[in-house]
C-alpha cells in the first residue's frame, strides 16, 4: 500500500473531525480507575504515616481538624494495540491494503492524541515481529514503513497468535483485531483469551463482495490459499447460492458472537473507502470514546 | 429423397471421425479450472451436495453427447444436400424468354432493352415461385435452346436470366414450344410462361392448341403445336413501335464491266407517322452515297444505286438519324464479290467457234495448245479444260469439259453412235441449261453414254444421254457426246452460253459467296478442308464442319464475319427479317379463343432442397447446448 502525501492529508482530515465529534463527550485523555499524580481530584482518604504531606487538604484539617489527603486520579497512556491480519487469505482482493489503511488511520489518530500506538501482526505461523510501542504523531511514518513491509503469508491461526500476543504483552489496552476472521479453528477463542486478560477487543472484519459471492460458474478446482487443500467442485448456480448463504451465515455468526460478548463489530468492506469507515467507527462511539 | 452433396462415400467415414472425436473429448478428463479461495471450509456445503449429485451429472453430460452427436448429424446431412422427390403439387414451369433481335429495342425506362425488361419480369416470376415449383429457363431465338434443365434453386434460376442475351436473329416460336411441350410432358401442372413483346409469327400463333388432338385431327397433327393442358402464360413487355429498318440490301458486280457494281437497298418503315430518313452508302468507310428518304407510315421504299465504283469490299447501308427504338436493322452490311479471271486451257487443233465464244467472256484466260501438246501435269494450274476431240489417255486434273469424247478413256462410256437425233429430254434445272434451249437442234450423229448413278443426262435423245455431267471428288466433268462442227449449235445463241454455264458451273459460280447472309440460318459456305474457322463480329473464333466441299456455319449475330482460309475471305450477315424489324409489341396474345394473362405467383410451401432446415434446426440446437451448459444444466 502507498502511504502518500494524499494519505496523510486524508489521515489530518480524519484526525480534525474525529477531534470534534468527541469533543465535550471525552477528553483528549483517558484516566485510570488508579488515583495518583493527576491534576484532577477524585476523593479523600485518612492520611496515614509515611504519606506525602504535600497532598495533605490543610482547608478540611481548619475546619473538621481531620488530616484527610487529597487523592487525585493519575493519568496515564493508553496503549493502543492494532493486530492485523497478514496470513494468505489477505492477499486477494486488496483485504490486506485495505486493512494497513484502516491500521494507519487508527494509528496516527491514536498517535496523535499521545497514546502509544503499537501494530502487532499475525499469521504465517511463527510470531512475526511487531512495532513496538509509539507515541506522537512523528512516528506515524514508522507506522507506514512498518506496514508497507508486511507480506501476506501463511495461515491465520488467530487463537495462537492472540494467545501469544496476550502473554508477550505486558500492559493492557485496546486491541484492535484487523482481519477477515477466515481460520478454519474458529475466531472465538482468540477473541476470549483477549478479553479475559482484560484487554479491551475491537474486531474490524475486512470483509470482500468477491469473497462474499465469487463470480464462477462450472467445473473448477478449488485450492485454499492458507491450507493449500484442493478440492474439485463443479459450481452450478444453486451450488453457488448455498457457498454465498454459507459465507453470510459465518460473518453473521461472528457479529453475534462479538454482540453478545460486547465486543464492538464493525464490517470492513473492502468496496468502502477507508475513511468512511474510520468516521463510522468514531461516530458509532467506537474503541476510542 | 435424393442427396445431390458430397457423397456418403466421403461424409460417412467424415462423420464417423467426427463423431469419434467428440466422445474422445468427452471422455477426455477435462482440465478443471484452478481457483483460488480463502476459506476452503465454507466450500463444504457446496462439495457434499455436489458429490451427491454426481451420477445425475454424468446422465446430464451424456445429454449433452447425444446433443452435440445429433448436431454434427445434422450438419452432415446438411452437406449431403438432401432433396424431396419431385413435388406432385407443384408446378412445371418453362420461362420462355424471346431472344429475338426485336427484343433489343430500346423502348423501356431510361433506355432499357425489351430484352432487359424481360429479364426483369423473369427474374421476378423466378422470385415468386413456390417453394415446390420448378422452372426452367428457354431462350428463343433462331435456333431455341433451354438454359438448363428443371430446378427449384431460385439463385441459379436467376444467374440463368441473367446470363441470356439478345441475338440478331428472329425468334422461332414453333420450335420454342414444341421444344417447351416436349420439356413439360408427363411433368406435373405444367406451365409454359411466354416473356416478349409477342412480335411473333401470327401464322404460329393460329397453329396453337390448347386442347388434346381429337381423332379428325391427324392430318392438321404435325403443323399444329398442341399444347394439351399446358397454362399458357403471357407477360408483355415492349410499348413503342417507332422503327424505321433496312430489310434488304444486296450487291452485284456487272458481268459485263466488273470494276462497276449496283447496290439494292429496301428500306421499311414501321412507324405509325410520316419520317424523313437519311440513307448513306459506304464503301470501306467511305460514303459513295447519300440519300433522304421520305416514308409514309409503314411504307417500303426499294432503291437501285447503280454504276458505283471503288475498290473496298466492305459496303456498308446505313440510316442515320432515325432516332428509333431498334438501331440493330439501321445499319446493314455487305461484301462486293471479288473480281476473279478464269484460267481456260482449250485444247484444239484449231476451232473458231469454240474460240470466239470463249473471247466473250472478258473474264476467261485462255491458253490455247494443239492435241499434240496435251500434258496432264500441266492442267492441275487451269481452273477448266476444254477438251476439243481429243479424249486424253490421262484425264485434266481439273474440271473439263469434252467435246465429242470416244474411245476406252471416254468420261463417260460411250455405248453406241445414234445418228439425226434430237433432244427430246434436257435437265432444265442443271446449272448447265440456265437459259439454254436446246430444242430443234440438228446433230448429225452424236455418241450416246452410259451413266452412272452419280452422273446427270444434261440432254437426252430418246433417253438415251448425248449431253452428260458429273460432279465427284470435287471434279466436274461435262461431255457433248457430238463434234460442234457436225451440229448446227455453234450457230445458236445457245452455244456460248451453254459454254459459259459449263465454265461458270466449275468455277462454282453459283457456289461464291453470297452478298450477304440473314442472320439466324444455317449458311452454305465453300470451303476446303475437313473444317472452316470463321472470326465471328465480337471477335470470336469458331470451326465449322465442312461437308462435300461446304462449310454449314450459324450465323446469329449482324455484322463482319472473316473467313480464316486462304486466301481469307469475308462474309456479312443481315437481320433482313421484316417480322423482327416490325417492333410493335402486342399488349394482349389470344392463342386458341383464349386471351393469355400473366401467371400467378406461388403459395409457400415447403422447399425441396432440404439443407437449409438441417442447418436451421442444428443452429437451434447449438443454441439449446449453449444455453444449457451456460445454465450449468449439462455440466
Amino acid at each position: 500500500v502507498e502511504f502518500d502525501e494524499q494519505f496523510l492529508k486524508k489521515l489530518e482530515y480524519l484526525y480534525v473531525v474525529a477531534k470534534k465529534v468527541f469533543v465535550g463527550r471525552i477528553r483528549a485523555e483517558r484516566r485510570s480507575r488508579k488515583t495518583g499524580s493527576g491534576v484532577e481530584f477524585a476523593d479523600h482518604r485518612n492520611y496515614a504515616h509515611g504519606d506525602d504531606l504535600r497532598y495533605l487538604d490543610w482547608s478540611v484539617y481548619g475546619r473538621l481538624d481531620k488530616l484527610l489527603l487529597r487523592l487525585f486520579e493519575e493519568e496515564e497512556d493508553l496503549h493502543i494495540y492494532l493486530l492485523i491480519d497478514a496470513s494468505a487469505s489477505m492477499r486477494a482482493h486488496g483485504k490486506l491494503d485495505y486493512a494497513e489503511r484502516i491500521c494507519a488511520a487508527l494509528a496516527y489518530i491514536g498517535l496523535a492524541k499521545l497514546d502509544r500506538v503499537s501494530i502487532v501482526p499475525f499469521g504465517g505461523g511463527a510470531a512475526r515481529a511487531r512495532l513496538p510501542p509509539a507515541r506522537g504523531k512523528g512516528n506515524i511514518f514508522k507506522v507506514f514503513n512498518f506496514l508497507s513491509s508486511l507480506e501476506p503469508t501463511g495461515p491465520t491461526e488467530l487463537s495462537r497468535a492472540l494467545e501469544s500476543f496476550v502473554h508477550s504483552t505486558r500492559r493492557r489496552g485496546l486491541a484492535v483485531v484487523v482481519s477477515d476472521f477466515y481460520d478454519p479453528a474458529g475466531y472465538q477463542e482468540g477473541l476470549n483469551l483477549l478479553r479475559y486478560h482484560r484487554f479491551e477487543p475491537t474486531v474490524l472484519q475486512v470483509w470482500s463482495a468477491a469473497d462474499a459471492r465469487p463470480d464462477v460458474r462450472g467445473d473448477v478446482e478449488i485450492v485454499d490459499v492458507e491450507s493449500g487443500e484442493r478440492r474439485e467442485v463443479t459450481i452450478s448456480e444453486r451450488q453457488l447460492a448455498t457457498f454465498v448463504r454459507a459465507h453470510a451465515e459465518y460473518c453473521d455468526a461472528l457479529d453475534g458472537f462479538c454482540g453478545a460478548r460486547g465486543i464492538p463489530y464493525y464490517r470492513a468492506d473492502v468496496a468502502v473507502p477507508f475513511e468512511d469507515l474510520v468516521l463510522r467507527i468514531f461516530r458509532e462511539g467506537g474503541f476510542l470514546s | 429423397m435424393t442427396f445431390l452433396g458430397a457423397p456418403w462415400l466421403l461424409l460417412g467415414p467424415a462423420m464417423g471421425a467426427g463423431a469419434a472425436a467428440l466422445v474422445g473429448l468427452y471422455l477426455l478428463k477435462q482440465r478443471r479450472r484452478r481457483l483460488e479461495v480463502p476459506f476452503a471450509q465454507l466450500w463444504q456445503h457446496v462439495l457434499s451436495e455436489s458429490q451427491s449429485t454426481a451420477l445425475w451429472r454424468k446422465l446430464r453430460r451424456l445429454v449433452s453427447l447425444a446433443l452435440q452427436l445429433v448436431l454434427l448429424a445434422l450438419l452432415v446431412f446438411a452437406i449431403a444436400d438432401p432433396r424431396l422427390a419431385a413435388s406432385q403439387s407443384g408446378r412445371s414451369i418453362v420461362l420462355v424468354v424471346d431472344c429475338s433481335a426485336s427484343m433489343q429495342a430500346l423502348d423501356g425506362d431510361a433506355k432499357q432493352s425489351r430484352l432487359q425488361s424481360a429479364k426483369a419480369e423473369a427474374r421476378r416470376l423466378v422470385r415468386a415461385l413456390a417453394a415446390d415449383d420448378t422452372a426452367m429457363v428457354l431462350a428463343m431465338d433462331a435456333r431455341p435452346a433451354p438454359v438448363s434443365g428443371f430446378q427449384s434453386d431460385e439463385r441459379e434460376l436467376e444467374r440463368e436470366v441473367d446470363g441470356l442475351t439478345a441475338s440478331d436473329s428472329a425468334a422461332d416460336l414453333d420450335r420454342a414450344l414444341r421444344l417447351a411441350a416436349d420439356a413439360l410432358h408427363g411433368r406435373p401442372r405444367p406451365t409454359l410462361v411466354l416473356i416478349g413483346d409477342g412480335a411473333w409469327d401470327d401464322a404460329t400463333l393460329a397453329r396453337i392448341k390448347l386442347s388434346a388432338p381429337g381423332a379428325g385431327d391427324a392430318a392438321k397433327q404435325v403443323s399444329t403445336i398442341w399444347l394439351p393442358g399446358v397454362d399458357l402464360r403471357f407477360i408483355p413487355v415492349g410499348r413503342s413501335d417507332d422503327n424505321v429498318g433496312i430489310t434488304a440490301f444486296a450487291v452485284r458486280r456487272y458481268q459485263a464491266n466488273q470494276t462497276a457494281y449496283e447496290v439494292l437497298v429496301e428500306v421499311h418503315s414501321f412507324r405509325s407517322r410520316p419520317s424523313t430518313v437519311k440513307l448513306e452508302l459506304a464503301q470501306d468507310g467511305e460514303v459513295v452515297e447519300s440519300e433522304a428518304l421520305e416514308l409514309k407510315p409503314g411504307e417500303r421504299i426499294q432503291r437501285v444505286y447503280p454504276d458505283l465504283a471503288g475498290e473496298g469490299a466492305r459496303l456498308t447501308a446505313r440510316l442515320v438519324d432515325t432516332h428509333d427504338v431498334l438501331p440493330l436493322d439501321d445499319v446493314a452490311y455487305a461484301v462486293l464479290p471479288a473480281r476473279k479471271k478464269q484460267k481456260v486451257l482449250l485444247v484444239t487443233g484449231g476451232n473458231l467457234f469454240l474460240e470466239g465464244a470463249l473471247l466473250l467472256d472478258e473474264n476467261l484466260s485462255v491458253d490455247k495448245v494443239a492435241p499434240a501438246a496435251y500434258d496432264a501435269a500441266r492442267t492441275a494450274a487451269y481452273d477448266a479444260v476444254v477438251l476439243d476431240g481429243l479424249t486424253p489417255e490421262e484425264p485434266p486434273r481439273s474440271h473439263a469439259l469434252y467435246l465429242d469424247p470416244h474411245g476406252d478413256k471416254s468420261p463417260f462410256a460411250v455405248l453406241g453412235t445414234i445418228d439425226a437425233p434430237y433432244v427430246t429430254e434436257a435437265a432444265s434445272a442443271h446449272p448447265l441449261m440456265r437459259w439454254v434451249a436446246l430444242k430443234d437442234l440438228n446433230i448429225a450423229h452424236a455418241s450416246r453414254f452410259k451413266l452412272s448413278p452419280d452422273d446427270v443426262a444434261v440432254a437426252s435423245s430418246m433417253r438415251e444421254p448425248i449431253i452428260a455431267a458429273r460432279q465427284k471428288d470435287g471434279r466436274k466433268t461435262v461431255a457433248l457426246g457430238f463434234r460442234l462442227e457436225h451440229s448446227d449449235l455453234p450457230l445458236r445463241v445457245a452455244f456460248p452460253v451453254l459454254l459459259i454455264n459449263a465454265l461458270d458451273w466449275f468455277a462454282g459460280g453459283d457456289a461464291a459467296l453470297a452478298a450477304s447472309y440473314a442472320t439466324g440460318r444455317t449458311w452454305r459456305l465453300p470451303a476446303k478442308g475437313a473444317a472452316l474457322r470463321i472470326r465471328e463480329p465480337d471477335g470470336s473464333v469458331v470451326e465449322a464442319p465442312v461437308h462435300d466441299g461446304r462449310a454449314s456455319f450459324f450465323g446469329t449475330r449482324a455484322g463482319w464475319y472473316q473467313i480464316l482460309a486462304s486466301p481469307p475471305e469475308l462474309v456479312a450477315a443481315n437481320l433482313a427479317n421484316d417480322a423482327e424489324s416490325q417492333v410493335a409489341p402486342r399488349a394482349t396474345l389470344t392463342v386458341d379463343g383464349r386471351t393469355l394473362v400473366p401467371p400467378d405467383s406461388g403459395r409457400v410451401g415447403v422447399r425441396r432442397a432440404l439443407w437449409s432446415y438441417f442447418v436451421v434446426l442444428a443452429l437451434l440446437l447449438a443454441f439449446v447446448e449453449w444455453w444449457t451448459y451456460n445454465r450449468r444444466v449439462t455440466v
